[in-house]
């Protein structure tokens, strides 16, 4: 594509641990982040998710928010992954001017909401204003833009699970329009009871580790995590020494417009997102190597989503995994958590496993890849689809 | 970058919908907050449908369906939805059902319409759209996101036609929090009384308001040119966001022929927009906007609907002028700030 778009700093914070060589360690080692609840105050014990590890007041420590206080664990850990993500581009504030932020959450301050809400249902003029004041989703970009020094554009997309590889196509194009020299893009979201009651109330929650597309699978694990990529031209990041780690060659994003929280039986929405994608990247579907799946461990999900790649890739299709069952679902942060997941799968030419597999699907002849797998990979493309019908695929490559 | 504005649909405190005209009247009255008028969703929702939906949605879906009713346009190539808050009903909803039992026995219906893309994949959904579809959700400058995304859209002949549009609704317990913030006002309030600006905390409002922007003029209102979000700007960044616009453009600030300022009644916030004005438009014109449609995070929607119009009719409803009166409507900028802390600038032309 013109005015190559490339990835120049990673960081991500998720169930496997703060940063990318603790995801990397613990994808290598085929060790799941996802167990008993531990951190969240729910009643739903039963439930298996992917939880960080750290308190909040441990994610302040590492992450440095300006006012503790003021912070809900969406911003904590998206914090702490946008630190991480300007270190390794050897990105600094003097750059700041120049420099935009995409993010993406689906519960933005929810976690603080809860506690506050209580109080306030009771009796509207009690509770603590300053739980609440940071509840919206836009909230916790402006809080990060601020504490990194990030003067330039900044926006938040909720388009439910699909939400950061949204924030990552739209970053691309501000690039390519020229409205942005540089811009960090992710998502972030921090587990809630407001999600986790959501989803258990849909029964769409397992109360084992999740199956991707394993004939057993009964459900999702949900899971919480950050990630941000920074992007910049190919050319800028050649001219400050800064060595890419991917190059973004297409994306899309459609809609199923079939319901709201199932998918379309034939997967309508996510094939016209990966077509869309290849068409972008000029790439005949022979030639991705690998495809980071959606694959939830939704009886819905996964059926729908292997049919998409069969139609689209027809049964010679690439090696397929999905590392939900690593990290669990973690919403608005699964697209940004995956694409890092995506770019040290380039980095390092290996195919993470699907962990939790053992039968086909009967529906169809379709096989993840269960075990750490090296191969040559040039092309990668990752699915990411929501509630509402919408469905996004970007494609990576070698840079 | 340029887009013809083919078709507005616009649910607002006012008597704005469904026509391309000025309303007749409008409602200045004393107001704790400016709440829509409801139009018939019915004509645009299957009752089946409607039962279900809150207000956000109706109002989001029906305004959607309006504007390319009005831009006479079946199949749009995009939707760009932009919410500040999202679906806040329903989200109470879901929260106080979680916390009144305990976290048992839940229905998921409130969760499953709580996300702030539902309002997206509602439209997508009733009107079979596969096409693009995005929801953005930055507090003061989300419907300035969404115009971004959809000029981008176009400008780069990703797609033809895009409906982009802003809609945030209003429920009690977020109006009560908001009045706990200080962001609106314990007594009700006329437009003229905000316009003086000598209070603290402005009214209450919502309201739901959608464009089908397109390449192509189809008996166009006006262009939507461009768009300038700010995060709490110094002046001199505010001034440099403003001159990056003009230039952008061709512009100088004397080609102005009105500004549209987000002055909402709060004495904190309106002082900036005395002090933009003074130092950068001395002389143009000025008219306003939140009198008419409350204060709330997307407002600016509204505002761009007023630009659109006045530039249509060749005239601005005299209410709306604040200062001076524009010698012709052709060239309008929106200058809005929300809380602040959120600038923004909206350009349109004939």
């Amino acid at each position: 594509m013109p005015n190559r778009v490339v990835v120049t700093g990673v960081g991500v914070v998720s169930a496997l641990g703060m940063g990318v060589e603790a995801n990397r360690r613990a994808l290598f080692a085929g060790e799941s982040g996802v167990a008993p609840v531990e951190r969240l105050q729910t009643q739903h014990e039963e439930l298996p998710v992917g939880e960080v590890k750290y308190t909040n007041a441990q994610l302040s420590q590492s992450a440095r928010p300006t006012e503790p206080s003021a912070w809900s664990r969406t911003s904590l850990l998206a914090l702490a992954a946008l630190r991480e993500a300007a270190s390794s581009a050897h990105w600094d504030r003097s750059m700041g001017v120049d420099t935009g932020l995409i993010s993406a959450t689906t519960v933005g301050g929810m976690d603080r909401t809860e506690w506050f809400y209580p109080e306030f249902l009771s009796d509207n003029s009690a509770g603590h204003l300053r739980e609440v004041v940071h509840h919206d989703c836009g909230a916790s970009t402006e809080l990060l833009a601020e504490a990194l020094g990030v003067g330039g554009f900044l926006s938040t997309i909720n388009t439910a699970c699909s939400s950061s590889v949204n924030a990552i196509m739209l970053g691309t194009r501000l690039i390519q329009a020229g409205r942005l020299k540089r811009v960090f893009v992710g998502g972030t979201d921090g587990l809630s009871r407001f999600t986790l009651n959501g989803f258990n109330a849909l029964m769409i929650l397992s109360d084992e580790h999740c199956r991707p597309f394993d004939a057993q699978r009964k459900g999702l694990n949900l899971g919480e995590g950050a990630a941000f990529l920074m992007l910049e031209r190919a050319s800028d990041a050649e001219g400050r020494g800064v060595q890419p780690m991917a190059e973004v060659s297409g994306f899309a994003n459609a809609n199923d417009a079939f319901h709201q929280t199932a998918s379309s039986p034939e997967g309508k929405g996510a094939q016209l997102a990966m077509r869309g994608a290849l068409k972008m990247a000029r790439l005949d579907p022979t030639e991705i190597d690998v495809i980071n799946a959606h694959g939830t461990a939704t009886p819905n999900n996964d059926l729908t989503e292997a049919r998409a790649i069969q139609a689209v890739f027809g049964e010679g299709f690439p090696s397929v995994s999905s590392t939900k069952g690593f990290t669990g679902h973690t919403l608005g942060a699964a697209g940004s958590v995956e694409s890092v997941f995506s770019i040290l799968s380039i980095q390092d030419q290996v195919v993470f496993p699907n962990l939790g597999w053992s039968d086909p699907m009967p529906e169809l002849s379709f096989r993840p890849v269960t075990r750490l797998t090296e191969k040559p990979i040039r092309y990668l493309l990752s699915n990411s689809f929501g509630f509402g019908g919408n469905c996004s695929s970007v494609i990576f490559s070698r840079p | 970058m340029t887009a013809f504005i083919n078709g507005i649909g616009n649910i607002s405190a006012q008597a704005t919908f469904g026509s391309r005209a000025f309303p007749e009247e409008w409602d200045t009255s004393a107001a704790e907050s400016r709440r829509v008028i409801a139009p018939d969703y019915k004509a645009y929702i299957e009752p089946r449908l409607l039962r279900r939906m809150s207000k956000i949605l109706r109002m989001g879906v029906t305004a959607a369906r309006a504007a390319m009713q009005d831009a006479k346009v079946e199949l749009p190539e995009a939707i760009v939805t932009a919410t500040a808050l999202g679906c806040t009903q329903d989200t109470h909803r879901f929260l106080k059902d979680l916390i009144e039992r305990d976290e048992q026995a839940l229905a998921p219906t409130s969760f499953i319409q709580s996300t702030h893309n539902t309002i997206g994949g509602q439209i997508a959904l009733q009107l079979q759209l596969n096409g693009y579809n995005m929801t953005y959700t930055q507090r003061g400058s989300s419907f300035e996101s969404a115009v971004l995304d959809a000029l981008l859209l176009l400008d780069s002949e990703t797609v033809a036609e895009a409906v982009v549009g802003a809609v945030d609704e209003l429920i009690d317990p977020v109006e009560v929090l908001q009045r706990r913030l200080g962001l609106y006002r314990h007594l009700p309030e006329t437009p003229t009384g905000l316009i003086r600006g000598d209070v603290r905390g402005s009214i209450g409002g919502e309201g739901s308001t959608f464009f089908v922007l397109s390449n192509q003029p189809a008996n166009p209102y006006a262009r939507l040119r461009d768009v300038e979000t700010m995060l709490n700007p110094s002046d001199d960044l505010l001034a440099a966001g403003l001159q990056a616009l003009l230039h952008r453009n061709g512009l100088e600030a004397a080609d102005i022929d009105v500004v549209i300022s987000g002055r909402s009644g709060d004495a904190r916030g309106d002082g900036m927009y005395d002090q933009f004005l003074q130092k950068q438009f001395p002389t143009t014109p000025e008219a306003v906007f939140k009198p008419f449609c409350g204060e709330y995070q997307s407002a600016s929607a509204f505002a761009t609907w007023l630009a659109a119009l006045s530039i249509f009719h060749g005239r601005i409803p005299d209410n709306f002028v604040r200062r001076g009166a524009p010698e012709k409507l052709e060239r309008v900028l929106i200058y809005n700030h929300f809380q602040r802390r959120n600038h923004n600038f909206l350009l349109l032309t004939r």
